[in-house]
């Protein structure tokens, strides 16, 4: 991702790394739980006090650099985060939108841009969101027609982009942009750049999507109608745009990854308290082996995942290349994920669809990171055709 | 003033403890452990009392395993100065502990020794005590207020008949109660710097203590199941069912 990891204090073990993460993390779950969570989704509004105390306590700054407002470390630190909310029940949606739009930015940015478009959301004064889907390109992001136009002040950008998560919150999009028509290139890779565009731009409209993902951030159609961006917030090379995103997914990846693993693990304990006590036989529903091999299972299925997930993590922070690790990571933690929710659901019976159990209220993000912010099979893609050689099948 | 604060290594409060099948004690396989809630609030003392500029120097002790080390480096990120890791793998029973605490009291010659009033792995709630009567020095438990004045500490206590208000001399051994304080949550900038604050580790001979085994535990049991409530059809039954157990 971004930078190596920064060094910290002595030399850390993955262990301690994790645990210094989710120490921090545990003091900002502890004071905006759960509860909290579902009364900002009922009442369809930001978390933002949650979102400052996580600046507050250094979390936002994690894998920015110190030198830039930061609190260093790397993917892992990013990864402890996303796992240490989710399994207090904080699946934070948004923290995987800002990864996805400040990562490129501090890799590919001048100081400049990370200065003004950064550093200010580290204590989580400003927010920045992600453009990337469009309605008729979707996974294949090469078919996008959203384009910037050169003129002597800067670029011209027009087009539309869907899904847009936190668009109405976010002070900036990062927003990826074709700068040259499909037609005029050699290569649908080529001709695609970065642009970090003012949300509150008058030539901006926004109108919500009806989307059920149970997140209190809310997803947009975004139009973009000649909107005016300065030269200066082009992000890297014109051009380059998308090649230089792509290698810093992977990483990102992970984020998804650790969101699933603990909202797993946050169902399971819901399922094992209430197997342990829910005996209409009699005797709790969780002596059963039906229902207990089943929420084994999915114990085991995610703790796997999760070797994996930290696996990858740490190989990226030694600036190894791991994106076959990070995609198989993400594609067995989604979905070890989705079983533990569905364990949970499977335990809870009929109180498993009362809105108030909040078991069913779990099913929709987890189940949505089999496919967002990327497919689970496009990642199987990515194994057949990069890890085990086989053609392209798509 | 110079403040020592004792800190232990506990099974984390959240977890659901497990009791081994032989009855020998409980499941520590994997379990979560924490700094003990009542010596958070002991740091917690201390800090605001650094904060205030009532003390000069917070030292956080632990006697316990290498592990333990991540309690005191949570004591550190809390705001303690330095740290003194008295390490040993033994089961350290209170006896024990006192006379560590006590020699280390002698050591530093802190104002005050704040320590949790008991520990929630064992619940002995003797270690303040004993320290207290081995150094002879005044003791002021289940502290739920604390006021310096000089070279005296008012004290407001818990007590099965309400609040008891003491006042003691320094140097002095005063046991923290839940209500004294919340403790603060730890933020990663100070988790951070926690680890380059200093730990001095020692052995339990390098302190030329002898070692206390006056307690045997013999069984280790999980507490009875519950049996399981009567639904009742209205309020005469309810108060004729209470009848019959004498309960009212
Ligand atoms: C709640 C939510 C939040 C989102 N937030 C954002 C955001 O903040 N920013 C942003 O840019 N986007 C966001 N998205 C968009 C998201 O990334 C896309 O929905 C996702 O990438 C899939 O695109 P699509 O919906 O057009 O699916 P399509 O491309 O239409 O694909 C549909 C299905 O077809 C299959 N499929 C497609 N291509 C292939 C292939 N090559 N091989 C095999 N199978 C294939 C997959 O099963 C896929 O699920 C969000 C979406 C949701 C629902």
């Amino acid at each position: 991702m971004a930078t190596a990891a920064q060094q910290l204090p002595g030399e850390q073990s993955t262990e301690q790394r994790i645990r210094d993460v989710k120490e921090a993390t545990r003091g900002v779950t502890e004071q905006y739980p759960r509860e909290y969570l579902l009364k900002c989704i009922a009442e369809g509004r930001f978390p933002e006090d949650c979102w400052r105390a996580l600046g507050e306590f250094g979390l936002l700054g994690l894998s920015i650099p110190e030198e830039h407002g930061g609190s260093g470390g790397g993917v892992l630190e990013m990864t402890a985060l996303m796992e240490g909310l989710a399994e207090a029940g904080i699946p934070m949606l948004f923290l995987i939108v800002t990864g996805l739009a400040r990562v490129p930015i501090v890799k590919h940015g001048t100081l400049d841009q990370i200065q003004r478009f950064v550093q200010p959301t580290v204590s989580g004064e400003k927010k920045l969101c992600f453009a990337i889907t469009e309605p008729n390109a979707g996974t294949n992001s090469f078919a996008m027609t959203t384009l910037a136009t050169r003129d002597a002040e800067g670029y011209v950008l027009s087009g539309q982009k869907v899904f847009i998560s936190g668009a109405d919150e976010a002070d900036w999009i990062l927003v990826v942009a074709r700068t040259t028509k499909v037609s005029d290139v050699e290569h649908r890779s080529e001709g695609m750049s970065l642009f970090v565009v003012d949300a509150k731009d008058p030539n901006i409209r926004m109108q919500a999507l009806n989307i059920q993902a149970e997140a209190p951030e809310k997803q947009f159609l975004v139009f973009f109608d000649e909107v005016r961006v300065p030269a200066e917030n082009l992000v890297g090379e014109e051009g380059r745009g998308l090649a230089g995103m792509f290698d810093s997914l992977n990483a990102e990846r992970l984020l998804v990854a650790a969101m699933s693993l603990g909202t797993g693990d946050y169902a399971l304990k819901k399922a094992v308290d209430y197997a342990n006590t829910r005996a209409p036989f009699g005797k709790p529903i969780g002596s059963y082996q039906a229902l207990q091999h089943r929420m084994a299972l999915a114990k085991a299925e995610l703790e796997a995942a999760r070797l994996m997930t930290y696996s990858a993590a740490a190989s990226f922070d030694r600036g190894e290349s791991a994106g076959g690790q990070a995609n198989m990571a993400k594609l067995l933690a989604s979905r070890a994920g989705t079983q533990a929710v569905e364990a949970a659901l499977q335990t809870h019976g009929g109180y498993a669809f009362d809105r108030d159990y909040d078991v069913v209220t779990l099913w929709p993000l987890v189940r949505l990171m089999e496919i967002a912010p990327i497919n689970n099979e496009m990642l199987l893609n990515y194994v057949g055709q990069h890890v085990l050689g086989l053609p392209k099948s798509y | 003033m110079k403040v020592m604060v004792s800190v232990k290594r506990v099974v984390d409060y959240n977890v659901r403890i497990q009791v081994k099948g032989d009855g020998s004690g409980v499941n520590l396989d994997g379990v979560k452990m924490s700094m003990n809630p009542f010596d958070e609030i002991a740091m917690e003392q201390a800090v605001q009392m650094k904060d205030a500029g009532t003390a000069e120097e917070v030292i956080a002790v632990t006697i316990g395993p290498a592990k333990a080390e991540e309690q005191l480096r949570s004591a550190l990120a809390f705001g303690a100065d330095r740290a003194i890791h008295v390490k040993t793998d033994e089961e350290i029973q209170p006896l024990t502990a006192a006379r560590i605490l006590a020699k280390l009291f002698e050591k530093e010659q802190p104002k005050v020794l704040l320590t949790g009033k008991q520990a929630i792995d064992d619940d002995a709630n003797q270690t303040g005590q004993m320290t207290a009567a081995l150094l002879d020095l005044p003791q002021a438990t289940f502290a739920s207020a604390i006021e310096f004045d000089g070279d005296k500490a008012k004290v407001t206590r818990e007590v099965d008949s309400g609040l008891e208000t003491i006042e003691v001399d320094l140097p002095a051994v005063i046991t923290t109660d839940l209500r004294l304080n919340e403790p603060r949550y730890l933020k990663l900038p100070d988790i951070m710097k926690a680890k380059k604050k200093p730990i001095d580790a020692m052995s339990v001979e390098d302190l030329g203590i002898e070692e206390a085994v006056k307690l045997n535990v013999t069984k280790t049991a999980p507490p009875p199941e519950r049996e399981p409530g009567v639904m009742v059809e209205d309020v005469n039954e309810l108060v004729s069912k209470m009848k019959d157990k004498g309960l009212v």
